[in-house]
């Protein structure tokens, strides 16, 4: 398939004639044997379909591309791949259009169905200058057991380069797919370059000629998991793009490192123009200058996070500080400024956000490092900031913009560095839930208050940035009953912080907790760990694919004070627990005193990735967690 | 078949570059920013300010809409409704859309229709003329939308539904009919007080309070307050009945339905085994694709019998048309029957073939062959008839997806046609029968076997979800079902029968492993009889509750299960037994012990597919009872 995007306009329309074909492999063949008994694939069971043969000749020499299915159908679920439809981009410049579709379907004895039918052109979506139809089709006489087979070409403007992007792995598996592009030759004017994802070991695009091959077999089906790395690290893809530039691969990051650079210096400009401002927010050492910089810079208003900004880029750092507005990385670059202005060694960093992308600096794809950060060394020691989203605490990055790599801009021409940004540690995600609460008949009633710290704060006003009151304490509220069993009522009634940037979000609630005290016979049963209690194990499934993905370490420390009736004791008081599976640690402790017991509980998740090879240690450690939070407090009526 | 009211769900707003108009914007959009919006509650994120529709309606039946709306923003929620949107067809010639911009301090800014973005409306079929432009207009809190437009038409029935009430409150909306001479018209008042109208005809409605968003609520759209009109011709006898509508859409289809010859040989070969009834619905529900294309008149015209058979695929029309003409083939009398998959969309006292969006079949059957069945209603004239719908592919024969049942649909015979209730089926018609086989080991683990049985409208649902999935994830469905009773579990050995024949009982078996399913407390041990399966919904919150509260439909629930317990261990206490019954459900539980066996078992038996809102204290009563009894445990020592 390919990604219709425009990357270059030629500046000389190409002479080389249109010479679109398909190649024989394209071409229909009857089906065998085999194919007519297939029931299934082994490596997918289950399977409603199945890709047998997928051929691409991409041919950017002549402006087309010519790709050609064969699928056969295992179950009636399957007959949806029937349904055929080709995106193609019309309007100018591209001026894309789909020809020679041709289709037909092989019924399991063998017999032929052709194509015939209408084949209709869909607009997906037309505004402005974006012109984006399909061409739809529907092949007839499709049954269980039936292979499909259709092919069409896409062509476009002979004076466009296209980017190819190859999405080798699809919802259903792909038995054979037979891949080829034959670059345009730009004659030592621009570079071009190949980068793979997660392709089989040993299968890379082979040059023979003219043009790039690549063959592959037995390409398993994306499995989507909870709490997994972001699809676009896990999934198999071939990308080949066009560069606007001749510069070499190896070369490849220190010219766009420099790039960023000059654009960065020009953007900022003569630091003198904001002296003045400076002077004003100079503080009685570096570091609380730095901290008046910062939450000037954090007063900034942050057009990415307006709904529908319509407002102009900012020409300058100048320009940023006098109107009081900018976009995110208009926000960084100009806290930058000022930092400089106010005597401070401050740079701008590229990064590389991990909820995106994995880095890899061999692929040259400057995509990769599509945010910015702050870095001001003070006392030798260098301070990450991110003035670009709105309240983060200083010295918290947003969580996708820590560990992970970067590129400390260097100015006037000097190499830039990379660098490895730190990991959060777990106290700078910090969740403190504490619940005050008296037995009453069957419910639990009562107050609980939770503070949000640096990356858990940052996310809760993140979430809610624009709201009004209403709705954000409605998210708050919608957060909490999250925790408790169904039917239970929570109402907030203070909430702080939630608007600022540098403290943390406490959150205050009156809660009527339903449905949590059960019977066993004359005995009462009572969750003692209240906010965990009808939580499930979150690696219930009991195989695994990809990594186990945490955003972020993180701790959660909950206290729970629950006052008994005066008639009431507890059986006896659950033992202590300490649980750990390296990293991830687990601790609880209960005590009376009176009619009171308190519990407290403690978890820590000190990890980012877990191999799937420790995913089964994991899911017992998280079946002991959720085991020992469902234990409930056994009370007897006092004799 | 085309279903108009829903072309705008789940259509992206795209930002597209403004296309700024200069010229001067019309008075009514000028006045806008002096309507005062009286106070509102809290939740309420945008209101209409005005919604305005004109109807011009020509000697030739030709209809010119121009359309007029504005929506203040109340909140940031409220930006949401900051769109202008106008859906239109190949039939339809679409003007004048343009918009406007108040901001707070009143500065107006214009966008143009070029400025919209376009897209098809539909979004299950592989075709569909239908298409909508929708304006997205910059907004802020206390701003103000506002957009026209006019859409010319030659509608194919001469009415109009007009829906006043929204998602957001409705300070004034109106409606307007400029008529031909000679012409009148007939006004029905759906789910609202009627309201004069005044010359013209001209109705004005203001503070129409918001269509509640309630869980579980009927179809937003089933409970809003509207008006149908019917347009009447000079000459014309009446407003049109139910009858007219039947008589033209049987008009519609009946050239459809000649057999072809292939189609001929096989509905002979389908039809020569015992069942030739059931062999020709399955043949229409299994080996006819769904595939919609509907350009035109083709939003409620079938395609023609013989090119759905060829193409083996078609869609509810079609799928109805061809079945229809395989059973005349053999002599077998069927009807369609036109219907809305949105209970309570239809209103007997106004006829329109606007309130329906699909199409089943009737089926001709003798009282005997109707034993067993379920979709059965008894028809004064032409006797007993079989509801079938071939386009859900999961339901078994004889009987009615669940949102069928209890609504009403039109009955389209030779001569006419007339409005028929839909049956709703007995909860026997649809089961669930756990019965599990366990062990419990001396180091608490729980582990043996665990058979769900699912009939009717359970086991479609279950196919529906098992089917779109790989055998992997059907394995992580089992596991993540589990987990949500069980702190610790594995489930091996899934097998999962009959999954593509929607005539056969759906049955899942595997083994369960639970580690830790006992808890040792002092020197008691707890053990939850229940062990797997919830049946007691969410409660509901009625201090603003005002609608009604839609259930899974009616079933029967059954669970056995038994526990072997190790040796040695003694009974201290049971569970009490848990009996619940009032008009909606009845619920019965209860454990015993006895020579090393804990037993449990319960009956679950809801009964209505709509809860009443005077009901709904007892329906939160009884789940309230039986989240208890599913909470309850046992204790032995």
């Amino acid at each position: 398939m390919r990604r219709l995007f425009l990357a270059a306009t030629l500046s000389v329309a190409t002479a080389t004639p249109l010479l679109a074909g398909f190649s024989k492999q394209q071409d229909f063949r009857p089906a065998t044997a085999a194919e007519r008994e297939m029931k299934g694939v082994d490596y997918a069971p289950g399977a409603s379909a199945a890709i047998l043969d997928w051929v691409e000749v991409d041919d950017d020499a002549d402006s087309f591309s010519a790709e050609y299915y064969r699928v056969k159908i295992f179950s009636d679920e399957g007959k949806k791949y029937a349904d055929v439809e080709v995106p193609y981009v019309s309007g100018y410049p591209v001026n894309g259009r789909i020809t020679g579709v041709s289709a037909r379907t092989i019924q399991p004895d063998g017999t032929i169905v052709p194509f015939d039918g209408k084949i209709y052109d869909k607009v997906l979506y037309r505004a402005g200058g974006i012109r984006l139809r399909a061409k739809t089709f529907s092949l007839a006489g499709v049954q269980s057991g039936s292979i499909l087979e259709y092919r069409y070409q896409r062509e476009w403007s002979e004076n466009l380069l296209i980017n190819t992007l190859w999405t080798i792995q699809r919802e259903i598996p792909v038995l054979r797919a037979k891949l080829s592009l034959k670059p345009y030759n730009t004659r030592g004017e621009y570079s071009s370059y190949f980068t793979y994802f997660n392709l089989p070991d040993g299968s890379l695009p082979v040059f023979k000629r003219d043009h790039y091959e690549l063959e592959l077999t037995n390409v398993p089906v994306y499995t989507a998991e909870e709490l997994a790395p972001p699809e676009e690290w896990l999934t198999s893809r071939v990308n080949f793009y066009y560069t606007n530039d001749a510069v070499k691969g190896d070369q490849f990051w220190a010219a766009q490192t420099a790039r960023w650079s000059k654009a960065v210096d020009g953007f900022i400009g003569n630091p003198g123009a904001l002296t003045q401002d400076a002077k004003a927010m100079t503080g009685k050492d570096a570091m609380e200058t730095l901290r008046n910089v910062y939450a000037k810079a954090q007063g900034l208003k942050n057009l990415s996070y307006e709904n529908q900004s319509t407002a102009k880029e900012k020409k300058n750092a100048a320009e940023v500080w006098a109107k009081g507005e900018g976009y995110r990385d208009e926000i960084v670059r100009a806290f930058v400024a000022m930092a400089r202005a106010a005597g401070l060694d401050a740079s701008v960093v590229r990064v590389a956000p991990r909820d995106r992308i994995h880095f890899s600096k061999e692929i040259p794809d400057a995509e990769q490092m599509s945010s910015e950060l702050a870095s001001v060394t003070v006392e030798g020691k260098a301070t990450y900031l991110d003035p670009g989203t709105p309240s983060a605490p200083f010295g918290v990055q947003s969580w996708e913009k820590t560990a992970t790599s970067a590129y400390v801009l260097a100015r006037r021409g000097e190499p830039s560095q990379l660098v490895m940004l730190q990991n959060l540690r777990p106290e700078d995600a910090r969740t403190q839930r504490v619940a005050d609460l008296r037995l009453n008949g069957e419910t639990l009633e009562g107050s609980v208050t939770v503070t949000f710290h640096g990356q858990e704060a940052l996310r809760r006003r993140l979430r809610s940035w624009g709201d009004d009151d209403a709705a954000r304490a409605k998210a708050f509220e919608d957060e909490a009953k999250t925790w408790f069993p169904d039917g239970s009522t929570v109402k907030l009634t203070k909430l702080t912080g939630a608007a600022a940037h540098d403290e943390p979000v406490v959150a205050k609630f009156d809660v009527v907790l339903a449905n949590a005290v059960s019977s066993a016979g004359s005995r009462t049963l009572v969750p003692l760990s209240v906010f965990e209690a009808t939580a499930k194990n979150p690696f219930a499934p009991a195989t695994r694919v990809h990594h186990v993905y945490f955003p972020f370490p993180r701790r959660e420390e909950d206290e729970v004070k629950l006052t008994l009736t005066p008639t009431m004791a507890p059986a006896a008081l659950p033992a202590p627990v300490k649980l750990n599976v390296g990293p991830l640690t687990y601790e609880n402790e209960s005590r009376q005193s009176g009619n009171e017991i308190t519990f407290k509980r403690v978890m820590v998740v000190d990890a980012l990735g877990i191999d799937p090879k420790f995913y089964e240690a994991l899911r017992t450690y998280y079946s002991r967690v959720t085991s020992v939070d469902q234990t409930p407090l056994v009370l007897v009526e006092k004799p | 078949m085309r279903n108009t009211g829903a072309r705008l769900s789940g259509i992206l707003l795209f930002c597209c570059a403004a296309s700024v108009l200069r010229a001067a914007e019309p008075p009514w959009v000028a006045a806008l920013s002096k309507i005062t919006v009286p106070p509102q509650p809290a939740s309420t994120s945008a209101v209409v300010l005005t919604d305005e529709t004109v109807l011009s309606v020509a000697p030739s039946g030709e209809v010119t809409t121009q359309y007029r709306r504005a929506v203040k923003v109340l909140t940031p929620a409220g930006r949401q409704h900051a769109y202008g949107a106008a859906s239109y067809d190949d039939n339809t010639r679409l003007r004048g859309l343009r918009g406007w911009s108040i901001a707070p301090g009143g500065k107006i800014q214009a966008l143009r229709g070029r400025a919209a973005a376009e897209m098809s409306a539909g979004d299950y079929e592989v075709y569909t003329d239908a298409r909508v432009k929708v304006l997205d207009l910059p907004s802020e809190v206390g701003g103000i939308i506002a957009y026209e437009y006019e859409l010319r038409e030659k509608p194919y029935e001469a009415s109009t539904i007009w829906r006043f009430q929204e998602s957001i409150p409705v300070l004034s909306t109106r409606l307007e009919a400029r008529l031909p001479e000679g012409w009148t018209h007939e006004a029905q008042w759906i789910h609202a007080t009627p309201v004069s109208e005044r010359a013209g005809p001209v109705w004005l409605l203001t503070d129409i309070p918001a269509i509640p968003d309630e869980p579980r609520m009927p179809e937003a759209a089933s409970v809003g307050g509207r008006l149908g009109v019917h347009w009447i011709a000079p000459g014309g006898t009446a407003a049109r009945s139910w009858k007219d509508v039947a008589t033209w859409y049987g008009g519609l289809a009946s050239s459809r339905l000649a057999a072809t010859p292939p189609m001929q040989t096989a509905t002979r070969t389908l039809a020569a085994g015992s069942d030739p009834i059931r062999a020709l619905a399955r043949f229409a529900q299994r080996d006819i694709r769904y595939v919609a294309v509907e350009i035109g008149i083709g939003g409620y015209q079938p395609h023609a019998a013989g090119e759905v058979f060829t193409n083996r695929y078609g869609d509810c029309k079609d799928k109805a048309t061809l079945l229809k003409s395989m059973l005349q083939s053999i002599g077998v009398e069927s009807y369609y029957v036109i219907v809305s998959t949105t209970r309570g969309m239809v209103e007997p006292a106004f006829a329109s073939v606007s309130s329906f969006n699909h199409v089943i079949t009737a089926i001709r059957i003798s009282k005997e062959s109707a034993k067993g069945l379920h979709a059965v209603v008894e028809h004064p004239k032409l006797g007993t008839l079989l509801l079938f719908d071939p386009t859900s592919s999961n339901t078994p024969f004889g009987h009615l997806p669940s949102y069928l049942q209890a609504s009403r649909g039109l009955l389209v015979t030779p001569d006419g046609g007339e409005l028929i209730e839909l049956p709703a089926q007995k909860p026997e018609a649809s089961e669930l029968r756990r019965v599990a086989r366990l062990t419990l080991d001396p180091d608490g683990t729980l582990h043996g076997a665990i058979q769900e049985v699912r009939t009717g409208g359970l086991a479609s649902v279950m196919r529906g979800a098992l089917q779109s999935m790989s055998g992997a994830e059907r394995i992580h469905l089992i596991d993540e079902s589990l987990a949500s009773h069980l702190a610790r579990q594995t489930a091996s050995g899934v097998t999962i029968e009959n999954l593509d024949d929607p005539d056969a009982d759906l049955v899942i078996k595997y083994e369960l492993s639970a580690p830790g399913y006992a808890t040792r407390v002092a020197s008691m041990i707890l053990i939850r009889p229940r062990v797997v399966g919830t049946k007691a919904e969410k409660t509901i919150v009625m201090a603003e509750r005002k609608l009604d509260y839609v259930t899974e439909g009616p079933s029967l629930h059954t669970d056995d299960v038994e526990i072997v317990l190790p040796p040695g261990m003694m009974l201290d206490e049971l569970p009490k037994p848990v009996t619940v019954s009032n008009p909606m459900v009845q619920y019965a539980s209860s454990s015993a012990f006895e020579k090393g066996v804990l037993r449990y078992k319960r009956r679950y038996t809801m009964q209505t597919h709509v809860v009443g809102l005077a009901s709904l204290p007892a329906l939160n009563d009884a789940f309230a009872k039986i989240a208890a009894d599913e909470r309850a445990s046992a204790v032995f020592k």
